[in-house]
C-alpha cells in the first residue's frame, strides 16, 4: 500500500464515537436551525458538517450536514435541514415539541426587544401567551391573550418616538371615558385634527370640524370634534373596530406648524406625538388605533409622507368614503 | 315564589334554588321617562379573592370583557336603552366551574357618563338583582330577589349585591351600597386600576 504525503491534513481525522441508531428515526423534512448541532452523522441529513472530519459509519448513510458547531450529542432523532450557528449543543426541545421544527433561531439567548415593539425577531415573545391549560376544578384554562405591547400607567407621559411608537390601552382603559386628542401649538388654528374611523359593523366616516362634527351616529355619537381637536367616547369601544388621527393644516401654504399632538386617557395617561413642521399636501397622518380582543393599540405613525386627506385615507385602508374632491369628504 | 331580600339580607342558594349549578344574575331598571339625555345603565361583576380583591385585570367582567375565570363566568351584552320586558342586563355564572380562589363575586351597576349627564340611581325607578337557575329559568318558585327601591338617591354606580363561598356553598347577600364617583370609584377599592 502506498502511503501517501499529500494529503497531511488526514493525519487530524479522528472517529467520533459510535452513536446508537435510533430504532426508528422519523423521516422529516425539516427546516429547523436548532436542531443540526452534532445530530448529523446519524441520520440522513441534508446538512454539511464542517467540525473534525468523520469516517461514516456503515450502518449510517452519508452526511452532507452542515455543522458549524463543536461535535456533541444527538439530541433530535429526526432528520434536520437546519442550521445552527450556535456555539453549543442544540437545547433540548420542551416535552410535546416537535421534533421537526419551523425556528429559526440563530443565538442561544433571547434576544432584547425594545420595548418599543419593532423588533422583527421571528420567535415568539417572551410575555407570549401560555398554552391552554387544566384547572385543577377540571375546566380548561383560556390562554391569556396579553398582546405583549408597550403599557402606560395612570398619569404618565409617554413620548411615542420612532423607537416607541406604540402603547397598548388595558381594557379598562380602553373602555373608561374618552380619548382626547389635542394640538399644542403656538397657533392652534393654524391645524385642525381629524379622525377616520371604521366602527365594528364596518361603517368608515370621518370627523373633522367644520365639515363633520360627530359620528357615525350623531344621535349616539363614539367620535366628535372638540374646540381644539377630537375625542373618542371609549364607553363605545365594543363598537369601534380602528381609527386614524390625522392632521390638516389649515394654512393657504399647507404647511404645518412645528408643536405637539397629544392623547390623553380617563386615567390622565398622556401620550405625546410630535407634530414636525414642514410642508403638506394637505393631510397628515399621525396616530393609528386597533382595538385588539378589547385592547385599543395605538400607533404613533411618523409618516414621512403626506397627501391629500383623500390619499391619506386610502394609504391607511379607508377606501368606503366618498369624496367631493381629494381634500373633502361626503360625509 | 322566590324568596324576596331586603337590604344587608343574605340566603343560601342551595336552599332558594336548589340544585342549582348555573346561576343568571339578572338586573333591570326602568330608565328616567322625561326629557333629557338618556340612560345607559352597565352590569359588571368582580371575582374576589379572599383576600377582597381581583387577581387581575381579567376578574373585573364588564361590557368590554365579557368572560371571566375561563369562562365560569359570562356576561351577556350591553343593553344600552333599559327598554324591554324582563332584566336588562344579564350575567351568567356556572357555580361549580368558579376557581376555588374566588370567594365573592361582586355584582356592580354603574351609570355611564353620569356626572356628565347629572344622572344618578335616584332618578332610576324599579331597579332590581334576581338570582335563578339558567336550567329551570321559568321556575317562579326557585331563585332570589332583591328591589332597590328607593335606597339609592345621588350614586352613580351601587354594589347591588355579591355572591359569596360560605363553607362548601355559595350564598347571595343584598348590598345596596352606593358611591358617588361612578364606576371607577367602586373598582379602583377592589384593586384595578382605572387608567
Amino acid at each position: 500500500m502506498t502511503i501517501r504525503t499529500d494529503l497531511p491534513y488526514l493525519r487530524a481525522r479522528s472517529l467520533r464515537a459510535a452513536q446508537p441508531a435510533p430504532p426508528a428515526p422519523a423521516v422529516s423534512p425539516s427546516p429547523d436551525l436548532a436542531d443540526v448541532a452534532g445530530s448529523v452523522a446519524e441520520q440522513p441529513s441534508a446538512s454539511l458538517d464542517l467540525s473534525a472530519p468523520v469516517v461514516p459509519s456503515p450502518a449510517q448513510p452519508p452526511s452532507a450536514s452542515l455543522d458549524l458547531s463543536a461535535p456533541s450529542a444527538p439530541a433530535a432523532p429526526a432528520v434536520s435541514a437546519s442550521l445552527d450557528l450556535g456555539d453549543s449543543a442544540p437545547p433540548t426541545p420542551p416535552a410535546g415539541t416537535p421534533p421537526a421544527g419551523t425556528s429559526l433561531t440563530l443565538f442561544d439567548e433571547t434576544p432584547a426587544t425594545p420595548p418599543g415593539g419593532t423588533s422583527l425577531s421571528l420567535d415568539a415573545p417572551s410575555q407570549a401567551p401560555a398554552a391552554p391549560s387544566r384547572s385543577p376544578h377540571g375546566h380548561t384554562r383560556t390562554a391569556d391573550h396579553g398582546l405583549g405591547l408597550p403599557t402606560i400607567n395612570a398619569g404618565e407621559r409617554r413620548p411615542m418616538t420612532e423607537n416607541e411608537p406604540v402603547v397598548e390601552l388595558t381594557r379598562m382603559q380602553s373602555a373608561a371615558g374618552g380619548l382626547d386628542a389635542k394640538v399644542a401649538v403656538s397657533n392652534p388654528s393654524e391645524v385642525i385634527l381629524g379622525l377616520v374611523f371604521e366602527t365594528g359593523d364596518s361603517r368608515e366616516s370621518l370627523v373633522l370640524p367644520g365639515l363633520s362634527q360627530q359620528g357615525p351616529d350623531p344621535r349616539r355619537p363614539i367620535f366628535r370634534a372638540t374646540t381644539s381637536g377630537v375625542a373618542v367616547n371609549l364607553r363605545r369601544i365594543t363598537d369601534i373596530h380602528r381609527l386614524v388621527l390625522f392632521a390638516v393644516p389649515t394654512r393657504p401654504s399647507k404647511q404645518l406648524p412645528g408643536g405637539t399632538v397629544t392623547v390623553t386617557t380617563y386615567g390622565e395617561s398622556r401620550l405625546e406625538i410630535p407634530l414636525v413642521a414642514g410642508p403638506t399636501l394637505g393631510a397628515q397622518a399621525l396616530l393609528t388605533g386597533y382595538v385588539v380582543e378589547g385592547r385599543l393599540v395605538l400607533r404613533a405613525e411618523h409618516d414621512p409622507y403626506s397627501g391629500t386627506l383623500q390619499q391619506i385615507c386610502a394609504a391607511y385602508g379607508y377606501r368606503e368614503i366618498s369624496w367631493r374632491d381629494p381634500y373633502t369628504p361626503l360625509v | 315564589m322566590a324568596v324576596s331580600l331586603s337590604k344587608g339580607g343574605n340566603i343560601s342558594l342551595e336552599k332558594a334554588a336548589p340544585g342549582m349549578t348555573n346561576a343568571v344574575i339578572g338586573l333591570g331598571w326602568d330608565p328616567r321617562t322625561t326629557d333629557g339625555a338618556p340612560f345607559d345603565l352597565d352590569a359588571s361583576v368582580l371575582l374576589l379573592a379572599d383576600n377582597g380583591r381581583v387577581r387581575g385585570d381579567s376578574d373585573f367582567v364588564f361590557y368590554n370583557n365579557l368572560t371571566g375565570d375561563n369562562g365560569a363566568v359570562q356576561h351577556q351584552g350591553d343593553n344600552r336603552t333599559g327598554e324591554g320586558e324582563g332584566d336588562d342586563e344579564q350575567i351568567n355564572v356556572s357555580l361549580a366551574q368558579v376557581s376555588p380562589d374566588v370567594q365573592r363575586i361582586v355584582v356592580v351597576a354603574s351609570i355611564d357618563q353620569a356626572d356628565a349627564r347629572g344622572q344618578n340611581f335616584g332618578q332610576v325607578a324599579d331597579a332590581y338583582i334576581r338570582i335563578y337557575d339558567a336550567d329551570d329559568p321559568h321556575n317562579s318558585t326557585k331563585g332570589v330577589r332583591f328591589d332597590l327601591g328607593e335606597d339609592a338617591s345621588t350614586e352613580t354606580a351601587l354594589i347591588f349585591g355579591e355572591l359569596y363561598r360560605n363553607g362548601g356553598e355559595w350564598k347571595f347577600r343584598a348590598i345596596a351600597q352606593g358611591y358617588a364617583g361612578g364606576l371607577a370609584s367602586v373598582i379602583t377599592q377592589f384593586g384595578l386600576q382605572v387608567g
